[in-house]
Parts: C-alpha cells; structure tokens; sequence
C-alpha cells in the first residue's frame, strides 16, 4: 500500500513519500504532535484511504481517524475564516496542549473534553466510534458563517454574524449536538431524512443538552432544557434555538420569525423543507424526553440518558417515531423493571405527545 | 421572472427566504439577479445532498420565467458556480413561515 500525500504544514515541511502501513501507524502514535499530526494526515489522505471513504458513506465506523492510544484524543484546526476545500484548517492545540488565546479555540477543545468525559464516564463508550476516535474541530469557519456542523468526519464552527449569532462553540450543547452526530453515524447510522432524521437530530439534542447538565451538575428541574442559549447574538430576542419544554424559544422575532418546532404528534410537519423536518420534528421526542425526565426526577442522565443511549443502539438507519417509542419503553422495562416508576414514566411521557 | 428562495435545516433549523420578482426590482438589481441566474445553471442542479452531513444548510431555488427551474442543495452538495447567486439571495432572506 503507497501512502503518499502532499500535506504541508506551516513550517513547510511536507510529507511525500513511500511509507509502510505499519510504520505509518507507529508515526500516528509519536509523542511528537506535529510527526503524529503529518501523520494522520496522510492516513487521512491517502489516495487509498479516500477510495475506501467513498464505497463506506453508509459504513462510518470504519472510516474514523483512530486516536493515538485509543482514549481521549482532541485536535483542534483553526480555518482562518476557510471553507470547505480548506478543511481542516492549521492544528492549533492537540491533546494535552495548553491553552490558546483564541476563546473558539479553547472551547472546541474543552467541550469537545467534556462531551467524550460525559460518554466514556456516564455510558461508557470511548468516543465517537467507541474505539477512541480524534475528535477533531476546527474553528473559525467562513466569514460571519451563522452555523455549525458536522461533515462526517469532524465537526465545524462558526463564528456568527454577530447579530443573530455568536461564536458557535459558546455553548457546551452545541458541541456536545455536533459529536453526538458522530456517536449516530456509528451505532443506528439513521438516515437524515423524515422520522429517522428527526430521530437523529433528537439524539444529537438530547445528549447535547445532558453534557451540560451533566457538566454543571444539575438534576432535570435544574436544567434550562435549551439548546444554543449562550449562541444567540444581540439582533434576536430569542431565547434559545429550541427548548424541550412545551413553550416557544423564540416568537414573532424580526430575525428569526416563530419557532417551527411541534411539541406533539398531531401537528407534525409534513413538508419537504429540512430533510423533510428533521430540525422541526425533533421537537416532538424532545419534548417527550424532557417530561420522562421530569416524571423520573433526579439527574436525566442517570435514567432516562440511560434508556435513550441503549435505544441508540437498538436502532436502525430507517427506524421511525413508533419504533423509537416502543424501544424506549421496552429499553425502560427491561433495564428498571416492567411497570417501574421509570417503565410508566417514559411510556407517559410518549402519550403526552400523541403516541 | 419570479424567484422563490428557501434556506432551511443548519443546526439552528431557521427558515429563512425571499420572493422576488424582476419586473418589481430596480433596473440594475434585476439585470444582476437575472446575469447570476444564467450563470448559475440551475437546470443542470436539481436536487443534490451530501450523504454524511449533518447540520448542513439546505438551499431551494426555483424561478419560474417561461418554464420553471428548481434547483437544491445543502452546504457540501453546492456548485462552485452558485456562490453569487445566493450570496444576492441570502441577502434578501428573511424570516418566512414554513413553507410559507
């Protein structure tokens, strides 16, 4: 196999060149962060490693960038205002690196450390594709770019025109949505699209919000229940991006105008804008989250993050609001007991929003 | 010529858009509009999304002149060549009712 990349670094030192597998994967394990950086790279570019990516689109697992030693491994990329065809931009801070003087540098990094803590801590999965995967980030996407996302491999922020939106890595919910795409990609893999999408764009919220609360602490009164709170610029009055609870984020906004987002089945969205509503639809199991967990009481990690993580799991790419509802409940039974207080709870809470 | 924008879906799901119409635009804002449109090809775009993305912004273009032209695409799917274009209709953008 010929590993060969023309990757360059700032100092302009480039790899290209013919290197053995197995010495390419010792390199990617150098204490050295820049040699160890050269050479992920090329394993990350490889005309090889590419040809694989392109018949795995429906097979992630496989095509994650393998950390080092297999546990918590970070790397964040500043873009310098770079797009796409830049990604990923120039390594800022690897693992174990202090810190920077660039606030979205910073937070990449330490809530992309909280998100994995919380995983490897509260479900025990080691990363994205519980096998250690980098988690890497790059920061400062575009001009004034008023999003955040997840292309497959890593996710992306962005700054924020400063009058809807602020630096995306403000909030800790964010980054712990962006990674849990990555977690989705890896287990149910649900295709983004109608009831699937909206299920995957769920979970992304749903974990998101319990590595916040689970960074501060909080029982499930305690939590705000709102996602993208800290992100919202000074040109909106909304609250947040979307709540779990049965209210609006945001209403009549000049910016943003209502919050499309549905707390019960009955006025689920239908149309073909969002993937078929898989931003707006979500609204519905979130909504149903939220009331299981205030029903359970204590810490929503502890129990209903519990049942929804193992339904995770359970799950396939084409899997639909009635399959989520009864693997949660049957998830609940099985792990708490038939008609425990969590069983009824979860199966009460799927009622309340019209199943 | 009548232009219907619609940008949805990004993690924040806003849905944002403009209606335009030429003939109601200022000369020189219709005469752009209209050079940005035959250079996007719209007719070659259809309907294109990146399998992997998550969170990508999702863009729906259709104009409707003696034939009607739609054309969509999310962040990673877009043509080079239709930057312009929606930098001109982002814009105009504003917030709209869903499918609205």
């Amino acid at each position: 196999m010929i590993m060969k990349t023309d990757t360059s670094t700032d100092a302009g030192a480039g790899i290209c060149c013919i290197i053995p597998p197995h010495v390419m994967d010792r390199l990617a394990q150098s204490s050295d962060a820049r040699i160890r950086q050269l050479a992920m790279d090329a394993i990350a570019n490889s005309s090889a490693m590419r040809a694989v990516r392109a018949t795995m689109a429906m097979m992630p697992a496989l095509a994650a960038i393998p950390s080092p030693a297999a546990k918590r491994h970070r790397l964040v990329y500043d873009l310098k205002n770079g797009e796409f065809a830049d990604l990923p931009g120039q390594l800022i801070r690897s693992e174990g690196d202090p810190k920077t003087d660039d606030i979205a540098e910073n937070e990449a990094y330490n809530y992309a450390g909280s998100t994995y803590n919380f995983y490897k801590t509260v479900l025990g999965r080691n990363s994205l594709d519980d096998h250690g995967m980098t988690l890497i980030s790059s920061v400062h996407f575009g001009r004034r770019y008023n999003n955040a996302f997840w292309n497959g491999e890593q996710m992306c922020y962005g700054d924020g025109d400063g009058q809807i939106f602020i630096r995306f890595t403000k909030s800790v919910d964010v980054v712990g949505h962006e990674l849990t795409h990555g977690v989705v990609s890896n287990t149910c893999n649900l295709v983004y699209f109608n009831e699937p999408g909206a299920l995957n764009e769920h979970f992304a919220d749903v974990f998101g919000t319990l590595v916040k609360q689970w960074r501060k602490r909080q029982t499930a009164k305690q939590g705000d229940w709102l996602i993208g709170a800290e992100i919202m610029g000074p040109g909106t009055t909304a609250k947040s991006l979307r709540t779990f609870k049965a209210e609006k984020a945001y209403e009549n906004d000049a910016l943003l105008g209502t919050d499309p987002q549905p707390k019960n089945l009955k006025n689920k969205y239908t149309g073909s804008a969002d993937n078929g509503g898989v931003h707006i639809n979500s609204g519905i199991p979130n909504h149903a989250f939220y009331l299981g967990a205030m029903e359970i009481g204590g810490k929503a990690w502890e129990k209903m993050g519990q049942i929804w993580y193992k339904t995770m799991l359970k799950l396939t790419s084409n899997s639909q609001f009635k399959d989520m509802v009864q693997s949660t409940t049957e998830t609940a039974a099985t792990l708490y007991g038939n008609n425990s207080r969590e069983h009824k709870a979860v199966m009460k809470a799927w009622k309340s929003v019209g199943f | 010529m009548k232009i219907r924008f619609r940008q949805t879906g990004g993690f924040g799901g806003l849905v944002l858009g403009c209606d335009l119409e030429t003939s109601a635009l200022p000369t020189a804002e219709a005469q752009e509009l209209t050079r940005l449109i035959k250079k996007a090809n719209l007719e070659k775009i259809q309907t294109r999304r990146s399998e992997k993305g998550r969170d990508l912004q999702i863009y729906e273009i259709a104009v409707e002149n003696e034939i009607t032209v739609k054309a969509s695409f999310d962040d990673m799917s877009m043509p080079a060549n239709i930057g312009p274009l929606l930098d001109f209709l982002r814009q105009r953008a504003r917030a709209v009712p869903l499918d609205g």
